[in-house]
């Protein structure tokens, strides 16, 4: 066999940890770029001790909703997954409160609802039925509405017009009651989708709309920020439970640092992904907040209708937080 | 000669005609209709996962499955009769595990469920070991036959 | 590195001399790495297998075959066929000529190498035979053209190479045009030249049409409309490749049913069956080799064999001309879909970082295992056609060395011309 010398995982060597980490984006996205500053901080700290291998691009994770599944059985050790695959894995179902939306004025006090009581109590839910623990949470950015033909600056710009979306029910309602046509398209077509007119427009991040460069095809984006997409850090359990008290202490720190650097990552990812759309001759429409109103009165009758989605008494905690 | 259909072919060709007419529903229901439908998509990805997995049962019935046969016919004529044999058993013993480790991993899924549809994943899991079973049980019988054959060449 | 990947070989020698499917031994080979390594649980395999299968994009896969096989027996070949003939009058090497072109326009409806041949040659070789071309050249023929099947949209290697690299289904198949089109111009040279030197020449009525244009025409519409509804369902943004797939179903269906009449529903039945086992053998490979390259990727394998590679030569022409020699191989021996599945994943790290397009890499891809089809010792398309003209496959070899050369000469031009296949994805996203 040859040997590694670039210092890789050796299998044999039990002395050495290694961790495994997955996730479907390729190497420079922001998301990998946050996974990098947790291998670089415990690599460092770990006086060699520990390793992190980061598998991105999906040839582990093939979509979001498997990294529960990779983290359970110990195939993979460490990694975030969306909020709503998350709901759908562990059946938790509070996490779909983050579908609702413009459930939160900005990203402060997200984080002040999602870091307190809230977080927690998922993070127990999760606890007790999955063999995973979740360390903390991270966010990819605010959803906004990306189309073909003209500038959205009211729900009735939106009429009829076909807007791809992910499956779930409040991703679908919201865009409904802003009186489009919500098509659940493979992830996969869009891009095509959007450069042949079988779909108008999309609605995802706006990191990952330019990230996947759909500006390349379609010059109109509107930045509603009508929902924030969460990202769950989770740690399979027996893998966390069996670092020595010295590891644990410096991986505790790693997720630390993991979380406030990945929280900046996605800010300036966001404000990366809007200076980007505008250089490359995208009309970037920023709501007024009389526009934004209307956003919101439109989607006013969503969250009530689907409190069943989210859970009564999480929707109520959420409203009583807000208060 | 007309031979009979396993069990299998008819349940592929339901699932292949369900996927069918779901897929054309969600075009009519986007194209002519202008109102796509959620569930379309989801379901035929579903269904899609319980076709490969019965039709690769159907497939080692009608042994069909794609074989690099230049390597195996190197082998001496005495000897490919065994060899073959042991091949079998070797694949039984594989989809054998992975029938065991597919009900393992379906029955945990049960807690999670789709996005559109709502259905619990372990059913949509059940398809694997379900496949992986039934082409177990299609071995077996290639693997009696070949004794068989060998007993009445004997005799 | 170099261990685990002689006992990969190893194992995988020892499984296909036990003559154990393809799919399975691979299967077989990720489980042992997972055994030894201990790094992942077994039960990885589920995971990974569901992955793979629970797609989408895949999902075109049996779609494009079930509605090759209803076009195949509901009279829309034998269509094609009549209408071509009715336009080509008397020319040298006519009824091969024929033959290249109903083969065109087939690939543009079907997914595959193997139903193009079926289809088209299952018609037009007897015919040549009893026209006085001789058999090995009517075989070589009609495999040559069959390997239009995949290069020339719609095509189940193009899905499959969209899907492992992430390019877009609908780029890949507007990339083939060109290089399928230019394969079709080489054969049709081929033709010209062999037909011409054995005289295999126009006796005044050798391609006498048993039809006028205009009533050809009329019967064969429906079938040229096909290709028109399928590329044009998806660049007019009707569709995705996927729903296209489903529309050329229903269309096939509706035609051959009530337009023809020549689809029975005990046939139907027979033609359900028939594309659930072809592809249930393509999907059921393709959901157990991904565990095989997830298992590989895991060990870093791909990568170490970038890295060994990259460390020998840089240079893009020099590696390129290295992957078709490879894959020119893999062709040899392996089917089309299988080697998409292993060797993709292996290749494109070696090429991506040079700033090779990935659309491009794809065409080349495919055009090399496309030519598979027509090499021994394992040539699906040869295998068929020598079957149809009653023939040993060995005797075709003198002309398909002919063809071999040609469509190689389309290949290397393609290969060192990026823009062939990449200019039309292009004009189409401005
Ligand atoms: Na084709
Ligand atoms: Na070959």
């Amino acid at each position: 066999a040859c040997n590694d010398s670039t210092g890789g995982s050796e299998s044999g060597d039990d002395d050495k940890v290694v961790i495994r980490m997955a996730n479907q984006v390729e190497e420079s996205n922001f998301l990998n770029q946050g996974y990098v500053k947790f291998k670089e901080y415990i690599e460092e700290n770990s006086d060699g001790q520990v390793s992190v291998e980061i598998h991105n691009g999906g040839t582990v994770a093939s979509s979001d909703e498997q990294i529960v599944e990779l983290l359970n059985n110990n195939t993979i050790d460490l990694s975030t997954s969306s909020a709503y695959g998350t709901a759908s894995t562990t059946g938790v179902k509070g996490f779909n409160l983050f579908d609702m939306p413009f459930l939160f004025q900005d990203r402060e006090e997200f984080y002040e609802f999602i870091d307190g009581p809230y977080g927690d109590k998922l993070a127990e839910e999760v606890g007790e039925s999955q063999n995973v623990e979740v360390l903390g949470y991270t966010d990819l950015g605010f959803y906004s509405i990306m189309n073909g033909n003209t500038a959205i600056e009211t729900p009735e710009d939106l009429n009829g017009l076909r807007i791809r979306s992910s499956a779930a029910t409040l991703h679908v309602e919201t865009l409904s009651k802003l009186g489009a046509n919500p098509t659940p398209m493979d992830y996969s077509e869009v891009f095509t989708g959007l450069q042949q007119g079988t779909i108008d427009g999309v609605s995802t991040t706006t990191p990952l709309i330019y990230g996947d460069r759909f500006y390349e095809v379609n010059k109109n984006i509107t930045l509603t920020n009508h929902i924030l997409l969460p990202h769950v850090l989770m740690v399979n359990k027996d893998f966390y439970n069996s670092l020595s008290d010295d590891i644990k202490q410096v991986f505790d720190e790693a997720v630390d640092v993991y979380i406030e650097e990945s929280r900046k990552l996605a800010v300036e990812a966001e404000q990366e992904a809007v200076d980007g759309l505008i250089e490359a001759g995208v009309d970037v429409v920023e709501l007024t907040p009389e526009q934004l109103d209307l956003f919101k009165e439109a989607t006013e009758t969503v969250r009530e209708e689907n409190v069943g989605e989210v859970g009564e008494e999480n929707y109520e905690e959420a409203l009583e937080f807000l208060e | 000669m007309n031979k009979r259909t396993p069990i299998e072919g008819y349940v592929c060709v339901l699932l292949f005609a369900i996927m069918t007419i779901t897929m054309f529903i969600e075009v009519i229901a986007r194209y002519i209709f202008n109102a796509s439908q959620p569930w379309t998509g989801e379901l035929s990805r579903y269904l899609f996962v319980w076709f490969i997995f019965i039709s690769a049962s159907y497939a080692a019935a009608e042994k069909a499955h794609i074989k690099v046969e230049t390597i195996h016919e190197l082998l001496p004529e005495k000897v490919k009769g065994i060899a073959n044999t042991v091949g079998n058993c070797i694949w039984l013993g594989l989809t054998i595990l992975v029938t065991y480790l597919g009900i393992d991993y379906a029955m945990s899924m049960f807690g999670s469920t789709s996005i559109a549809l709502k259905i619990p994943l372990g059913i949509i899991y059940f398809g694997i070991p379900i496949g992986y079973g039934l082409m177990s049980i299609r071995i077996i019988i290639q693997i009696i036959k070949s004794f068989q054959s060998k007993e009445k060449n004997a005799t | 590195m170099t261990g685990i990947l002689i006992m990969i070989v190893g194992i995988l020698i020892g499984a296909l001399l036990l003559n154990i499917p393809i799919a399975f031994a691979l299967a077989l080979i990720g489980f042992v790495i997972v055994f030894i390594e201990g790094s992942v649980p077994l039960s990885f395999f589920i995971q990974s297998t569901f992955g793979a299968s629970d797609s989408f994009s895949l999902l075109a896969i049996p779609f494009f075959i079930l509605a090759g096989e209803i076009m195949s027996t509901g009279g829309i070949a034998k269509r094609l066929v009549d209408f071509i003939q009715s336009m080509v009058k008397s020319l040298t090497g006519g009824l091969g000529l024929v033959t290249i072109l109903t083969s065109l326009i087939f690939a543009a409806i079907s997914g595959s190498g193997a139903a193009t041949v079926a289809s088209v040659g299952g018609i037009m070789i007897p015919y040549m035979i009893s026209k006085g071309y001789s058999k090995p050249y009517a075989a070589a023929l009609a495999a040559s053209s069959g390997s239009l099947g995949p290069i020339i949209p719609p095509s189940i290697i193009f899905i499959l190479y969209g899907v492992m690299a992430s390019v877009s289904i609908g780029d890949m198949f507007i990339a083939g045009i060109i290089p399928g089109l230019l394969m079709a111009m080489s054969l049709l040279l081929v033709n010209y030249f062999v037909s011409k030197k054995e005289k295999f020449e126009v006796q005044n009525n050798e391609v006498e049409s048993k039809k006028s244009f205009w009533s050809a025409l009329n019967e064969a519409k429906y079938g040229l409309l096909a290709p028109v509804i399928i590329l044009g369902g998806i660049y007019g943004g009707i569709v995705t490749p996927t729903e296209a797939a489903v529309i050329a179903v229903v269309y096939s269906f509706l035609v051959s049913v009530i337009i023809y009449k020549e689809l029975t529903i005990s046939q139907l039945g027979e033609v359900f069956k028939k594309a659930s086992l072809t592809s249930g053998t393509i999907m059921i490979f393709v959901s157990a080799a991904s565990f095989f390259g997830q298992v590989l990727s895991m060990e870093q394998i791909p990568q170490q064999i970038a890295t060994a590679i990259s460390n020998i030569t840089t240079n893009e022409i020099i590696i390129l001309l290295l992957i078709n020699v490879f894959l020119l191989l893999v062709g040899m021996f392996i089917e089309t879909v299988a080697a998409v599945i292993l060797f993709v994943p292996l290749l494109l790290p070696i090429v991506l970082p040079l700033g090779v397009d990935p659309v491009h890499f794809g065409i080349v891809v495919c055009m090399n295992l496309s030519l598979g089809l027509i090499t021994p010792p394992l040539g699906i398309n040869l295998f068929i056609a020598s079957k149809v003209a009653n023939i040993r496959f060995e005797s075709t070899f003198k002309y398909v060395g002919i063809i071999f050369i040609a469509i190689l000469s389309v290949l290397l031009i393609v290969t060192f011309v990026p823009e062939i296949s990449t200019f039309l994805p292009e004009l189409l996203s401005d």
